[in-house]
């Protein structure tokens, strides 16, 4: 554009009052306060405050968090000294907890898609004008294809409240990735075997065997139960791994078994068979505390160590090797639950195995056993419970399934309208684009529905295909988790603790807490009278109330609330238990499992072989990501850019690859993966299996830093097992080749 | 005409600016904010960009509605990308991030000249509130602190900024108020033009 | 006379990257720069079967530091003073030192002209010019947070490892668990062309620590490019000695 006159001349000749629109946002201050800057960065430790009450929410372990604050801006966060499970110590994702509250990404205000579904335009709008169209067009779809046309897909502690409620509305299609694609397969196993659910509460630091059955701690990184897993090998614990990969706890084993995939199960019997027959068993656990013994042994007897051997392709004197070292030093055996556990849709029989296994062995509520930490007893502020219509329950085909639905029942249901249709699908935390396998069925299911509503805190690839978007205030500025435990180390004097998420900082731009913005929804959805607290302070009030506590009272003690405690042991010599099963017992044979046409011992379900010249493709973590929440993360991308692939050497050297290549992958679908990585040459993986860390390459662009960054495993995964008893998504059941140049490469010795 | 009224003026200029930038709503447009635009631009000789304002839509709705959705996409959230994110350490080198140490100094430069922030206002270095403050210097006769706040707190970024909206504006209106902006806060050169 | 030193227990060390991470927070170290690192190595083949490991480095405060007698800035006096026995001492020194009482290098990041000589002289790769300090950028490196420890406070990224694989004390202390370390075979990452006394060690597995020095181990002692300090001496601000017209001298 044409310059005409200079700004000086501008100024000196021109009258402009009438453009001129006062607006005030700086207010005179009483001081100033300002000191010249050294060029030095002066350290999170002076010209700070010390702020108690956060609790990290990089991942699901929730460490206790103080801030170092300068000057309103968070600058450093730190494990709070005071916590009775990480103490001063947090993770990479913890430390960098602050470029996700500073994340220039970040979603700030409500949107609106005036554009499509998967190619968005936003339009910030209100949040009265987001709540209202949301709640309008829930109101026209529920009215006419009634409550459980609704889907939600939660995660996350802000996930609870809007959970409670969507499932109060009379929706039981509500799925939990936490659940269906990661931990409810074990939970559901070991409800079904001990009639609790473990979490990973394994005694690892006073085990004298730690057994890991796929679990890459390491990898995987939650603070405290790292500092048991440590703790437990100084000790002198034996370490023993079953993983096809050299995993970063392999590394750590003394017996690293690299098993063949899928196989674990076959590995389990055999094991246990062996403590079978060579009477190294808790006799006396057995005889006191389970039920279905003989129907058990029964179920095992097959399991020979040459059938083991060969079936999970190990030494036989190695398989024998593990059983020996685990009889040997029964009860004190810290057989590791695992997390992540739907593999390959035949989950729920290896979990039910590693259940049993840890009850033959008497691993229970003694050192280095299953144990069932004590916190102090919290309260509840929810929504009733939901009515159901009848015949709406799709998760009925899957007895032992998980709370909610199986995710894929949902997206079928979608995709068919069968038995009926599913016309709104709500994410709220939860990224199923990459939650979920098949994306494209996923895509399809998105674009179908009449109405899409995703509330996060940054942009994520499901976030691309919804109608209304709705940001949250991030962890460190919102109230909402309230926690109870234990001190880290069980054998360490007892102590209990309660610890509450508080904000550490002030709010930025317009994000919401969950509580706030379902009660607006439900007002405008005619709840309005059934709203159980009016804000997220009340709700984390009632629930701290029984425990004499409040938001107030926890502020006093620095976050965290502590007394004694009691020690998760039995008293010394204690073998009688009773368990919350049917039976009452340990249930090493399940009637219930049984009567529903399910093995009621653990049986080895085989998983489809690996086509010739491609490789199973596994996938793990990172440990400084938390899957795809943390790839825009600059300060995390930084320590680990991309995932490279993990492949064979030999067959690497067979389809002339080499380390540091770049590549893609295909699948026996002919999906392409839609970006690349670098490839890691390696003795330390099976030849008949590929693996890299899950969560990375997101595909949505307005992720500036995480955006393409290495291979989504996810978009290779078009195969997937459904596990029969629980309906929970098996996810290492695809194959791929390796793409070199154009080339496809055969993956073969 | 006074120095004192000169800076007066520029302060007006400087405030009005920043409005220009606040999200856009009816009222806004209903007090005659358009207009003033093209007032300024007519007595700047800025023909052009005259001409491309009017091109804008004239219905009300229709113009707020393009208004909303263009200063979504350049300055808030937008796919394929955010366009220019309206903060100052975003568009440093190294940066990409909120609230870094940079937004701390001129948020003490604020303080430095007696101002802090008031209550739920965006972050220091938030481009309508470096606007106001060198509004705010302007009145109080502080040339030489405006023309050290524009040295160390806002021209190192802003030619980063103003780039990626000459590059990623599809409409003319924010477009021409950060060219504008541009224009009042670059160096002076020494010939006088 | 105290010489601080690190202990790398990689037994212990998970390759969690929170060291690496806490650092960046501590010290506002740009997003695409480190003061301290973490790499994974293997799993690889060794001698002794197969491993994998890490490779968390740092500044090793090295008993004979290249990046310090590289400095061009003027040397000054300065006075270091031992905080426990009160003694004193003078020594002159350029704008990056090895502090005579506790062994460390440190920078001053005030009278430090930012060429990059220091970074480019470390073998170890654990200096680097933060374009953020000053005009236009300074050096910067690990200080193994003397800040912090003098207020009794440990290490940033000894604070945040939950393994507690990060040991800082005084290796000349023979009771401290830094100097016990050294005794049970903790070892230096150095090489036969580069033996500069780091003060940085690690301590592990006979396969992980051969897998660790045959990786990471600097192969040869780097140079510091003549070039860029005689440019720093041109262009700092106030020279004592060489003045600008030099410049002319040089490349007029």
């Amino acid at each position: 554009m044409g310059i005409k006159i200079s700004r000086r001349k501008f100024l000196q000749t021109a009258s402009l009052a009438a453009a001129a629109l006062p607006l005030s946002r700086l207010a005179r201050a009483a001081e100033p306060g300002l000191v010249k800057k050294p060029v030095a960065a002066p350290g999170s430790f002076t010209g700070t405050e010390t702020r108690y009450g956060g609790m990290c929410e990089m991942c699901f372990w929730r460490c206790q968090l103080t801030g170092k604050v300068r000057d309103g801006r968070l600058v450093k966060l730190e494990g709070n000294p005071k916590s009775l499970e990480n103490g001063s110590s947090i993770c990479a994702r913890g430390n960098a907890g602050i470029q996700l509250l500073y994340d220039p990404d970040r979603l700030k205000y409500p949107l609106k898609n005036v554009g499509e579904r998967g190619a968005p335009k936003w339009k910030r709008i209100s949040w009265a004008e987001a709540l209202d169209e949301a709640a309008e067009r829930l109101k026209v779809i529920q009215k006419k294809h009634g409550p459980h046309s609704v889907a939600l897909f939660p995660h996350g502690a802000s996930a609870f409240y809007p959970l409670q409620y969507f499932e109060f509305t009379g929706t039981p299609n509500i799925s939990e990735a936490s659940f269906y694609q990661c931990r409810g397969v074990r939970d559901m196993a070991y409800m079904s075997t001990f009639g609790f659910a473990p979490n990973e509460d394994v005694d690892m630091a006073n085990a004298k065997v730690i057994f890991l059955v796929g679990t890459h701690l390491g990898e995987n990184v939650h603070v405290s139960h790292l500092k048991q897993y440590l703790k437990g090998l100084e000790n002198g614990a034996k370490l023993v791994v079953l993983d096809p990969r050299f995993s970063a706890a392999a590394s750590k084993a003394d017996i690293w078994v690299p098993i063949k995939p899928g196989t674990d199960t076959a590995f389990l019997q055999a094991v246990m068979k062996r403590l079978l027959d060579t009477g190294k068993y808790d006799q006396e656990f057995v005889a006191k505390s389970c039920t279905g013994f003989d129907q058990f042994k029964e179920a095992m007897a097959h399991a020979t160590p040459e059938w083991a051997a060969k079936t999970c392709d190990v030494p036989k004197a190695q398989l024998l090797q593990v059983a020996d070292l685990l009889g040997a030093n029964l009860p004190n055996v810290a057989v590791h639950p695992g997390r992540h556990t739907t593999w390959y849709g035949n989950d729920f029989q290896r979990s039910r195995a590693q259940a049993c296994l840890t009850a033959l062995l008497g691993a229970y509520a003694v050192p280095g056993g299953l144990i069932r930490p004590k916190g102090v007893k919290l309260g509840a502020a929810s929504w009733g419970h939901g009515v159901f219509a009848q015949d709406c329950d799709l998760s009925k085909f899957w007895p032992f399934h998980p709370p909610g639905t199986p995710t894929d029942a949902i997206r079928e249901t979608t995709l068919t309208a069968k038995p009926y249709p599913i016309k709104a699908w709500i994410a709220w935390g939860q990224n199923p684009i990459q939650t979920i396998p098949d994306q494209a069925r996923t895509i399809a299911a998105l674009k179908k529905v009449d109405f899409v509503m995703v509330t996060d805190i940054m942009p994520m690839d499901i976030t691309m295909y919804a109608d209304i978007l709705l940001p949250e205030k991030t962890y460190l500025e919102r109230y909402d988790y309230v926690k109870t435990g234990m001190q880290w180390d069980p054998a360490a004097k007892p102590q209990q603790f309660v610890a509450a998420r508080m904000p550490l900082v002030e709010p930025l731009f317009e994000g919401r807490d969950s509580v706030w913005i379902v009660n607006e929804l439900a007002k405008r959805l005619g709840h309005g009278d059934k709203i159980p607290v009016a804000s997220i302070e009340e709700h984390v009030d009632k629930r701290l109330a029984p425990a004499g506590l409040s938001i107030a009272k926890l502020k006093a003690l620095e976050g965290i609330f502590t007394q004694d405690g009691v020690s998760p042991y039995a008293p010394a010599g204690k073998r009688e238990f009773e368990f919350d099963t049917e039976s009452g017992k340990v249930e090493l044979f399940s009637e219930q499992i049984d009567s529903n046409d399910f093995a009621g011992s653990p049986a080895y379900v085989p998983t489809a072989e690996v086509p010739a010249g491609y490789a199973r493709l596994v996938y793990g973590r990172s440990p400084v990501h938390s899957f795809s929440r943390t790839q825009n993360n600059i300060w995390l991308h930084h320590e680990m850019p991309e995932n490279p692939l993990w492949i064979n050497d030999r067959v690497a050297a067979k389809a002339g690859l080499k380390d540091g290549d770049r590549i893609t992958m295909v699948n026996q679908d002919g999906v392409k993966s839609r970006n690349s990585t670098v490839l890691k040459v390696t003795p330390g993986i099976r030849p008949d299996t590929v693996y890299l860390a899950h969560g990375y390459g997101s595909m949505n662009p307005e992720l500036t830093v995480g955006k393409d960054q290495g291979i989504d495993d996810q978009s290779l995964i078009t195969l997937f097992g459904i596990d029969r008893e629980t309906g929970a998504t098996g996810m290492r059941t695809s194959f791929v080749k390796v793409v070199k140049d154009g080339r496809t490469l055969e993956m073969m010795v | 005409m006074s120095e004192a009224v000169a800076n007066q003026l520029l302060a007006d200029v400087y405030r009005f600016l920043g409005r220009s930038l606040a999200y856009p709503d009816p009222a806004w447009l209903a007090a005659g904010h358009l207009v003033a635009l093209a007032e300024l631009l007519a007595e700047l000789g800025w023909d052009e960009a005259s001409r491309e304002l009017q091109s804008l839509p004239a219905a009300p709705a229709v113009l707020l509605e393009a208004l909303c959705i263009e200063h979504t996409r350049l300055f808030i959230n937008a796919f394929p990308a955010t366009v220019a994110p309206p903060y100052g350490s975003v568009h440093l080198p190294g940066g990409g991030m909120l609230n870094t140490a940079f937004t701390a100094k001129t948020r003490a430069f604020y303080r430095r000249y007696g101002f802090e922030l008031a209550n739920g206002a965006d972050l220091a270095d938030y481009l309508p509130l470096e606007l106001e403050f060198l509004a705010r210097l302007g009145e109080g006769g502080e040339e030489a602190a405006r023309e050290e706040f524009l040295a160390e707190c806002f021209r190192p970024w802003f030619g980063g900024f103003l780039a990626r909206v000459r590059a990623g504006a599809e409409l003319p209106f924010y477009r021409i108020v950060v060219e504008l902006i541009d224009f009042f806060t670059k160096e002076e050169e020494e010939d006088g033009y | 006379m105290k010489q601080y030193g690190m202990i790398i227990d990689l037994e212990k060390c998970i390759g969690c990257h929170a060291c690496a991470v806490a650092c960046k927070a501590e010290w506002e170290v740009p997003a695409d720069q480190g003061r301290n690192w973490v790499q994974r190595l293997g799993p690889e083949t060794t001698a002794d079967g197969l491993a994998s490991t890490y490779y968390p480095g740092l500044c090793n405060h090295c008993d004979q530091p290249a990046c310090v007698p590289v400095c061009p800035a003027d040397p000054v006096k300065m006075e270091f003073k031992d905080p426990k026995s009160g003694a004193v001492k003078v020594m002159e020194v350029a704008a990056t030192w090895k502090d005579p009482f506790d062994g460390t290098v440190q920078i001053d990041k005030n009278r430090c002209l930012g060429c990059g000589a220091c970074a480019e002289a470390c073998p170890y790769g654990a200096r680097y010019v933060n374009p953020n300090l000053g005009e236009e950028g300074k050096a910067d490196k690990c200080s193994f947070c003397v800040e912090r420890t003098a207020l009794g406070l440990a290490p940033a990224c000894v604070q945040t490892c939950l393994a507690g694989a990060r040991i800082f004390g005084d290796l000349n202390d023979p009771d401290s668990e830094v100097a016990r370390y050294v005794k049970r075979g903790a070892i230096r990452l150095e090489s036969d062309a580069v033996k500069i006394g780091p003060n940085v060690r690690y301590y592990g597995k006979k396969r992980d620590l051969a897998l660790l020095v045959a990786s990471c181990a600097p192969k040869s002692m780097p140079q510091a490019s003549l070039r860029r300090i005689w440019l720093a001496r041109m262009f700092k601000p106030v020279v004592k000695g060489v003045k600008k017209e030099t410049l002319f001298d040089l490349f007029g």
